[in-house]
């Protein structure tokens, strides 16, 4: 006889307060009734009403773990408005953060599969790499999370010698410590059993939903805007393009992984390129007509701004994040799937509901 | 142990990231699976439209348990313009813990003083 079973916010590692209400015939999900919309504050409708200063406050706070992608494609896009050029320095230090802000929602994302699949041992190792990652991002943007450090044509604040080489000690003993996690854990029996074959999302239900990011990537699509558009400093750097072909929990959990060490890699390669010279950013005393848009390679995926603006203020702006988890993607990939594995396949997608619903 | 359940009301994420560095930094605190086996509920994100009335439903239901609102989100509505605690009539907190978002200590000393105020009560 079916039943119906609810998941919300209520169960422990739920990113978001989304609910799931599952129809289920035996052990086996046969419906998904996706529940959404907690979430949304219309930031995107309020952003026009605001000054440039209090705009930029409010971007940077639409997600936590991805602040730094918020502002940086808002910059990005007041910069092509009104043809501002970022100091090489800036660039570079705006890729740092970045990189920085990607291993913090990896690990996030990593600490709620781990617990989820019951291996503690790993939930704790990822868990102190969350916090030793958040260290470093007070190291190098003046605030563990939500770093205020984006301004259009620059930044705000700079990296003296003193925290370049304390950071660079950070991230080496991160750099090892995320290195002996995953050489300890990608072929770890127990998580083999419980990941391979599971949650499925085949490379042409991705590219048919134009999903990116880390979801596409474990589902064989390699796209990344980081090498195919490159940003920022991003041409001058070498990025690693992490791709899976499975598509199942597995491959999903190596991308974070993996990912998580490029992203490593890369912040220690500005620290260790990083040019001399200017980094001030300022707003802008006025505004010009006309529209503009930027992307960037959020942690989740494509980010995209567009602004309007009349000359005096900005008009119109619109945000797309990154696909979330909606009812369709929901449906694709948990219908068919075994009710105890529902919490894993939701926790694998690591799709953050404050971005999708801002 | 403290046993806690967190209300998320359409926060950013930030504080939440900063609560669970606070769960596993203190030993004293711990997560629970139900708001009616919880110690104290902690309030994250400006309590949108959408969830207002679930917020209003669970607090009737356990109307007896601390209510914590952490971060500045929970207290005003910070830089969404609205929302927030001070918004909703009917809705008492015990304790407020500012901050944008509040840091993992701050956060576990809250909690700890306020149930320790609330046992002496």
């Amino acid at each position: 006889m079916g039943y119906t079973l609810a998941l919300g916010p209520f169960v422990p590692n739920w990113r978001g307060p989304q609910r799931l209400v599952l129809k289920v015939e035996g052990e086996v999900i046969t419906d998904v009734d996706y529940r959404a919309g907690y979430n949304e504050r219309g930031c995107a409708e309020r952003l026009p009403r605001l000054n440039l200063d209090q705009a930029l406050h409010l971007v940077t706070r639409i997600c936590g773990t991805a602040s730094h992608a918020h502002s940086l494609a808002f910059c990005q896009a007041l910069e092509t408005l009104l043809g501002i050029a970022v100091p090489e320095r800036a660039a570079y230090l705006r890729c740092g953060v970045a990189e920085l802000e990607r291993v913090i929602s990896h690990l996030t994302g990593l600490t709620a599969l781990f617990d989820v699949l019951g291996l503690e041992r790993y939930t704790d190792m990822t868990r102190r790499l969350q916090e030793g990652s958040l260290q470093a991002m007070q190291l190098l943007a003046g605030a563990r999370i939500i770093p205020d450090m984006c301004l259009p044509g620059g930044l705000r604040a700079d990296l003296d010698a003193d925290q370049r080489s304390e950071l660079l000690t950070v991230l080496a003993k991160l750099n090892r410590r995320l290195f002996r996690l995953i050489d300890q854990a990608i072929d770890q029996r127990g998580l083999l059993t419980r990941t391979v074959n599971v949650g499925t999302l085949t490379p042409a239900v991705a590219e048919q939903f134009f999903i990116r990011g880390p979801l596409a990537r474990a589902s064989g699509l390699n796209a990344d805007l980081r090498i195919d558009q490159p940003y920022a400093a991003y041409q001058q750097l070498t990025v690693r393009r992490i791709v899976q072909e499975s598509g199942d929990v597995y491959a999903r959990l190596v991308v974070l992984l993996l990912e998580a060490l490029e992203s490593v890699k890369l912040v220690e390669q500005v620290l260790e390129q990083l040019p001399g010279g200017d980094w001030q950013g300022a707003l802008p005393q006025r505004l010009s007509a006309g529209s503009a848009s930027a992307e960037v390679e959020s942690p989740q995926g494509l980010l995209r701004y567009r602004l309007e603006s009349d000359g005096r203020r900005l008009t119109n702006v619109s945000i797309d994040p990154p696909r979330p988890l909606d009812r369709l993607l929901a449906r694709t990939l948990l219908v068919g799937a075994l009710v105890d594995n529902v919490v894993l396949i939701v926790c694998s997608t690591d799709m953050c509901v404050a971005c999708a619903e801002c | 142990m403290l046993r806690l359940y967190r209300i998320n009301t359409g926060s950013c994420g930030g504080c939440d990231v900063e609560i669970h560095a606070a769960v596993a930094a203190d030993v004293r605190l711990t997560w629970v699976d139900s708001p009616l086996y919880a110690d104290a509920l902690l309030l994250t994100g400006p309590i949108t439209v959408g969830s207002r009335e679930a917020l209003l439903r669970l607090r009737r239901e356990v109307s007896a348990v601390p209510l914590l609102a952490i971060g500045r989100c929970a207290i005003d509505g910070h830089p969404f313009g609205r929302g927030g605690v001070n918004e909703v009539r009917d809705l008492v907190v015990q304790v407020q813990v500012e901050g944008c978002p509040p840091t993992p200590r701050d956060i576990a000393t809250a909690i700890c003083a306020a149930l320790q105020s609330e046992v002496q009560s």
